[in-house]
């Protein structure tokens, strides 16, 4: 088989060559491109067939079998399509299969579910919708049919391709590993070795331009051995994720980055002047350099007066002078020891009472598309003057704040130097801006599970590495807590929040419905759509050991609750009727020793060297 | 695989073309290298008013007293009022596209308004003190619609007439009180307003009509940015998701669009010039017989309060969301933005017996003969990704496609190159007169990123704003000048020119927070100098065939005389930018110094750029 294919890599050579005498090398660009063509029109083919095998009135598991067809002829083409083509995979092809809203529409819309997704659930239903699932089919045709007719059109290149391959790596291993886009079939497993094969095929056509050919074999054999490793076990709840994110893919996202340099194509920024949600040059996905801080918060750290700027922030955390009576800081509800949380359930509010929500810890807090437990606030400006303005928590205003620390000595010195080009006193922007150059210290992108992950010399606990591959798999908690970040933010292009409907209870076990509405009543027009009631942010659980109690009402005493409430399958699990939870109501079977390693992972994913510098 | 592999190299052989690969490194120690001067940009940049920085002025509002807060942000459209008969240059007001509830501002959307003055020395605009009639002194002052007219929402588009009136338009479409941010929803009488607070700038003849607070959205609303209040809620020219307008030069007649699909296209013909409260309101049905304009009974309050309605009920003419209308040399342009696929939103309007603009069915009938299947506006398959601008000649009472959107089966630009052959869902449309030329303004907002509408890899949405020159007969893409002297990022909505033909005002929206001060807020720019510089490429800028670069320094544009890839190496050569098949490149973001410029055939000219 690998001799076979050998003899055909050479005959592409010879027929290239012949194309190109004039030039030293080959050309894989044009190969990647037929190969994506054909396989694209290969895609839509199924696609016309599943619908014809479903109009014919087939046996369930012939039906299911032509559908698996169908997402193993996308699995090939993924790579590419969902890079080339992102938005339409995402509003047509291999979407979630939960309702949205209407992009950029002039009223609230919402659009149904539609794609592969809510397909597969149809196709694993106990009983069949046939008229829905037609429905779906056609639509799936149409959309497949004008992919193809648009990728007649649309040229890529080689800078491209490795972006494509890398995004790939990111996506199997966030999306496809996880059984993000497999909700009903578990074939993730499968899925992602065809995923993988297909990656592996482009990256070896680019191998062989290499002079260097240690690097080529190097990229095969990891390929090769993680194909292996994939069709070897792939049971979904069987899978060893940890391993194979250690010895296959981490190490190809590194290799695949040297193949580009090596081979002199532009990158990223060397054609984009914008700043993207990750760093294309980063070598690792577990480590502080992937996300790239400058995009979610335009903080410049290579600035001279960025180290003004933190020490200003600093101040102004734990200075009351930002609360109108001088009695509470940012640091009364965000204390450094529980990693930036309060510990209660509901924070104090100022006149006696709680507030509405609980206080959230705020490591890598910036990374984020949107702010709040309701994710109202799209800027973290707008998040501080909520606290700033709420006659609950500063009851302060601009005005007095300003005044007061325009009137101080130290603090106008403390401006002056983290603003230098900026005139005049203490305004919004400087006071926004040096807060969170503070916050961009509380990192934590270095716990012992990013370390293993990384293939650094850290053994995980047998306790903590079946933590892990049960938070993939079986306990199902990375479809929306996603790899690397381990929050909602979407992976590989890092761009949005999710919010999730679990039907959070007042109390762990009461069954009743917490009345909060979250996300449907945060304000903003666009998210008062039925879905969005009872909706929270999705955040990340780096350091989730210090910042009990959890959910937004701080109900749940402990991590081993907030299992136990997963394992129940939410809200619905126990019986509750909440429309639109996004959390399946099945049952996740975990038991007592499973729930028990999952913590210990959790716990693993701890990482507060940030506060060794206070 | 074999099979797949096999056909890779058939395919291979066909198609393959050899991309140039560009050194990471050139040596620029040895040689003297051809140098092209990029001079510094003519163009005067200014950031006039800062969204959530910028101080605005108040009027006692919900009990407060007069007070001064933070300007709203997510500005919109821009009207310009001349100051005719005094020394300024005029009034700048700005629409602010949201719905908040704010003590002071008042609730819903908003407006700021404020007066400029040109800088003799230097052109540049700065901003005037004013004090108002009723006694606001300041820089900035906001809009009060709450203690005049009620609320407003999502103030978006709008209309600037050439005498200086000044309408904001409320576009997001409410349909109950539910979707209104404001506190009080008690219902809401014309000429009177809540029973908790007063709005006593009714409307000659609705006066003392009662409706539901959410049914006070929705309208064109005529304010005065001299006094920074609200004059009126134009109430006969019904209740519409409106976004533009425009006054026509006999003062009379204006144009209306509706951000729906289906879209209407209206017109309100006045009895005298000058006077909007009394008229004629119609809505277009191109396949009427005699005059395409139906009339829509104005003096039926509830007629103007369900105008869809009576369109639908009417037959009227079915456009995919129309955006901003401007009158150019007494013909109206208006964008159609397009929605993706339509179908489900016009076919229930088109069953009561609504018609499809004649272009749409032609779309139609052209996607029916690729498909090879029947399609018609309202199936499934039909698709509107890009949009376009339209043109309405009131001699012959007809709509064409002035512009078409696209391309369509696009090429893609590739992300270096974009939006060079792009329109993608055009929305803000308006008009400069550039020393006694006339230039279209066209602002995009993206409606999503597929099918080209952004290069592939970039999922931001890029929005970019485009000037036409009028003088082109029958313009396509390639005609369209991308004014590149805009924040990294940053959306740009509602542009338009200063009378005088010397600036163009734009606002750049809800940029991302990435971007450094200023260009973080939503803001107002002014970029002044029009006058001075050369647009686009001029016809004689290259001689002969060998390779060439001719720089704009206006707009920071290097023009090639061919379509190469080329790529940029900074002072010490090493490479920075990598361009694939570009005529022209942007290179606003290079700071002044030295650069070498390399072509695909390696020829390499020293870049001085000041």
């Amino acid at each position: 088989m690998k001799a076979r294919w050998t003899v055909l890599i050479i005959l592409l050579f010879a027929v290239v060559l012949s194309q190109f005498s004039f030039s030293q090398r080959p050309d894989p660009i044009e190969m990647v491109r037929a190969k994506y063509l054909a396989d694209l029109a290969a895609f839509r083919d199924q696609g016309r067939y599943f619908k014809k095998v479903l109009e014919d009135g087939a046996s369930s598991s012939d039906l299911k079998r032509a559908f698996e067809d169908l997402r193993r002829n996308f699995k090939r083409v993924e790579f590419l399509l969902d890079y080339l083509q992102n938005q339409d995979v995402k509003d047509h092809i291999n979407g979630a299969p939960l309702p949205k809203t209407e992009r950029n529409a002039p009223r609230l819309v919402i659009i149904e579910p539609k794609g592969l997704q809510r397909m597969e659930e149809l196709v694993y239903a106990d009983s069949l919708d046939a008229a829905q699932l037609q429905k779906l089919s056609t639509e799936f045709n149409y959309q497949l049919e004008q992919i193809n007719r648009f990728a007649q059109k649309m040229p890529f290149d080689d800078r491209q391709v490795f972006e494509a391959m890398r995004l790939g790596l990111v996506r199997i291993m966030s999306m496809g590993l996880s059984g993000f886009d497999t909700p009903a079939s578990e074939r993730a497993i499968y899925e992602s070795a065809v995923a993988w094969e297909a990656i592996g095929d482009c990256a070896a056509l680019y191998g062989l331009l290499l002079e260097d050919k240690a690097l080529k074999l190097k990229i095969e054999a990891e390929f090769q051995a993680g194909l292996d490793a994939l069709r070897a076990k792939p049971d979904f709840t069987q899978f060893d994720r940890a391993s194979f994110i250690r010895n296959y893919l981490h190490p190809l996202y590194a290799d695949l980055l040297e193949l580009h340099q090596k081979l002199h194509y532009e990158t990223l920024d060397e054609v984009y002047q914008g700043v993207l949600a990750f760093d294309y040059n980063s070598p690792e996905v577990f480590s502080e350099q992937f996300f790239n801080l400058e995009y979610f918060t335009g903080l410049n750290q290579e600035a001279p007066e960025f180290e003004a700027q933190k020490e200003l922030g600093k101040r102004l955390f734990f200075d009351p002078i930002l609360s109108r009576d001088l009695n509470r800081s940012c640091a009364t509800c965000h204390k450094p020891e529980l990693a930036f949380s309060d510990g209660l359930p509901k924070s104090e509010a100022l006149n006696g009472g709680f507030l509405q929500r609980n206080s959230p810890g705020l490591f890598n807090a910036l990374y984020a598309e949107r702010f709040f437990y309701d994710l109202r606030a799209d800027r973290m400006e707008s998040q501080m003057e909520h606290v700033i303005f709420s006659p609950e928590e500063f009851g302060s205003s601009y005005k007095l704040i300003f005044n007061r620390l325009d009137s101080s000595k130290a603090y106008k010195s403390l401006f002056k130097a983290a603003f230098p080009k900026l005139g005049g006193g203490a305004d919004r922007y400087k006071l926004s801006r040096a807060i969170m150059a503070y916050m961009s210290d509380l990192k934590a992108f270095d716990t012992k599970i990013d370390r293993y992950l990384r293939g650094e010399r850290t053994a995980l606990s047998p306790e903590e590495h079946q933590g892990f591959n049960l938070f993939m798999g079986k306990a199902a908690c990375a479809t929306c807590h996603f790899l690397p970040s381990f929050s909602g933010l979407v992976p590989p292009f890092f761009e949005e929040n999710e919010s999730e409907v679990l039907g959070v209870f007042t109390a762990p076990q009461s069954g009743v419905l917490d009345p909060d509405l979250g996300r449907f009543a945060g304000g903003v027009v666009q998210d008062e759509a039925p879905f969005f009631r009872h909706s929270f942010k999705t955040p990340s659980l780096r350091n989730v050991a210090f910042t009990a109690p959890y959910f937004h009402n701080g109900a749940f005493p402990d991590l081993r609750s907030v299992l136990e409430f997963y394992n129940h399958g939410g809200a619905q699990g126990f019986g509750l009727a909440i429309s639109h939870q996004t959390l399946p109501p099945d049952s996740l079977g975990l038991d007592e020793g499973e729930l028990q390693a999952l913590e210990s992972f959790l716990e693993a994913l701890s990482d507060t060297s940030a506060l060794m510098h206070h | 695989m074999k099979k797949a592999l096999l056909f890779v190299a058939s395919m291979a052989t066909a198609l393959a073309v050899q991309a140039q690969s560009f050194s990471p490194e050139i040596d620029v120690t040895n040689w003297e290298p051809t140098t092209i001067q990029v001079p510094k940009s003519p163009l005067i940049t200014q950031y006039l008013f800062i969204g959530g920085h910028d101080v605005v002025q108040t009027t006692p509002t919900y009990g407060n007293p007069a007070d001064t807060a933070l300007a709203k942000q997510w500005h919109d459209f821009i009207g310009f009022t001349p100051d005719n008969n005094g020394s300024d240059l005029g009034w700048i007001s700005v629409n602010h596209e949201m719905v908040v509830a704010h003590d002071k501002i008042g609730d819903g959307g908003g407006m700021t308004v404020f007066k400029v003055r040109r800088d003799p020395a230097t052109d540049s605009l700065v901003i005037v003190s004013q004090t108002l009639a009723d006694g606001r002194s300041g820089e900035f002052f906001a809009v009060d619609f709450a203690n005049t007219v009620g609320e407003t929402g999502m103030n978006c588009g709008g209309i600037s007439a050439s005498d200086g009136r000044i309408w904001t338009a409320e576009e997001w479409w409410r349909g109950s009180n539910s979707d209104i941010a404001d506190r009080d929803t008690g219902d809401f009488t014309i000429g009177v307003g809540t029973s908790s607070y007063a709005a006593p700038n009714g409307f000659p003849g609705y006066d003392g009509q009662t409706i539901k607070k959410y049914e006070n959205y929705n309208y064109m609303v005529e304010i005065d940015p001299r006094e920074a209040k609200a004059i009126r809620k134009q109430y006969n020219w019904g209740r519409q998701p409106f976004e533009g307008g425009c006054v026509m030069p006999d003062n009379k007649t204006v144009y209306l669009g509706a951000d729906a699909t289906p879209g209407f296209f209206t017109k309100f013909v006045a009895d005298n010039a000058g006077d909007f409260t009394t008229g004629t309101t119609y809505v277009y049905k191109h396949d009427a017989m005699g005059t395409k304009w139906v009339e829509i009974d104005n003096s039926d309050f509830n007629k103007m309060i369900n105008f869809n309605s009576e369109a639908v009920m009417a037959g009227a003419t079915m456009f995919n969301r129309i955006e901003w209308v401007v009158e150019i040399n007494g013909k109206v342009y208006f964008t159609e933005t397009g929605r993706d696929n339509p179908a489900s939103r016009w076919a229930p309007a088109a069953a009561l017996g609504c018609v499809y603009a004649p272009h749409h069915m032609q779309r139609a009938a052209d996607q029916s003969a690729e498909f090879n299947k029947t399609i018609t506006p309202d199936s499934a398959e039909y698709w509107d990704y890009y949009g376009r601008v339209m043109m309405y000649d009131p001699a012959t009472e007809q709509t064409s496609v002035y512009l078409e959107g696209g391309p369509y089966f696009s090429v893609d630009p590739g992300v270096s190159q974009y939006p060079d052959k792009h329109l993608s869902n055009p929305d803000g449309l308006s008009k400069i007169n550039i020393n006694g030329k006339d230039y279209m303004l066209i602002n995009e907002d993206l409606n999503g990123t597929s099918k080209g509408r952004t290069p592939a890899g970039i999922s931001n949405r890029t929005c970019e704003l485009f000037m036409l020159d009028m003088s082109i007969t029958n313009p396509g893409l390639n005609d369209l000048v991308r004014i590149a002297v805009v924040p990294v990022g940053a959306e740009i909505t509602g542009a338009i020119g200063t009378p005088d033909g010397k600036t163009i005002l734009f606002n750049s929206q809800h940029p991302s927070t990435s971007n450094p001060f200023p260009y973080n807020n939503s803001m107002t720019v002014a970029i002044t100098g029009w006058d001075q510089v050369t647009i686009g490429l001029p016809e004689d800028a290259f001689e002969g065939e060998s390779f060439q670069i001719y720089p704009n320094p206006a707009t920071r544009t290097l023009y090639f005389n061919t379509l190469s890839d080329v790529a940029i190496y900074d002072v010490n050569g090493k490479r920075i930018n990598v361009f694939r098949q570009v005529e022209n490149i942007d290179i606003s973001l290079l700071k002044p110094g030295v650069y070498f410029i390399q072509n695909a055939e390696g020829i390499t000219q020293r870049l001085l750029v000041k």
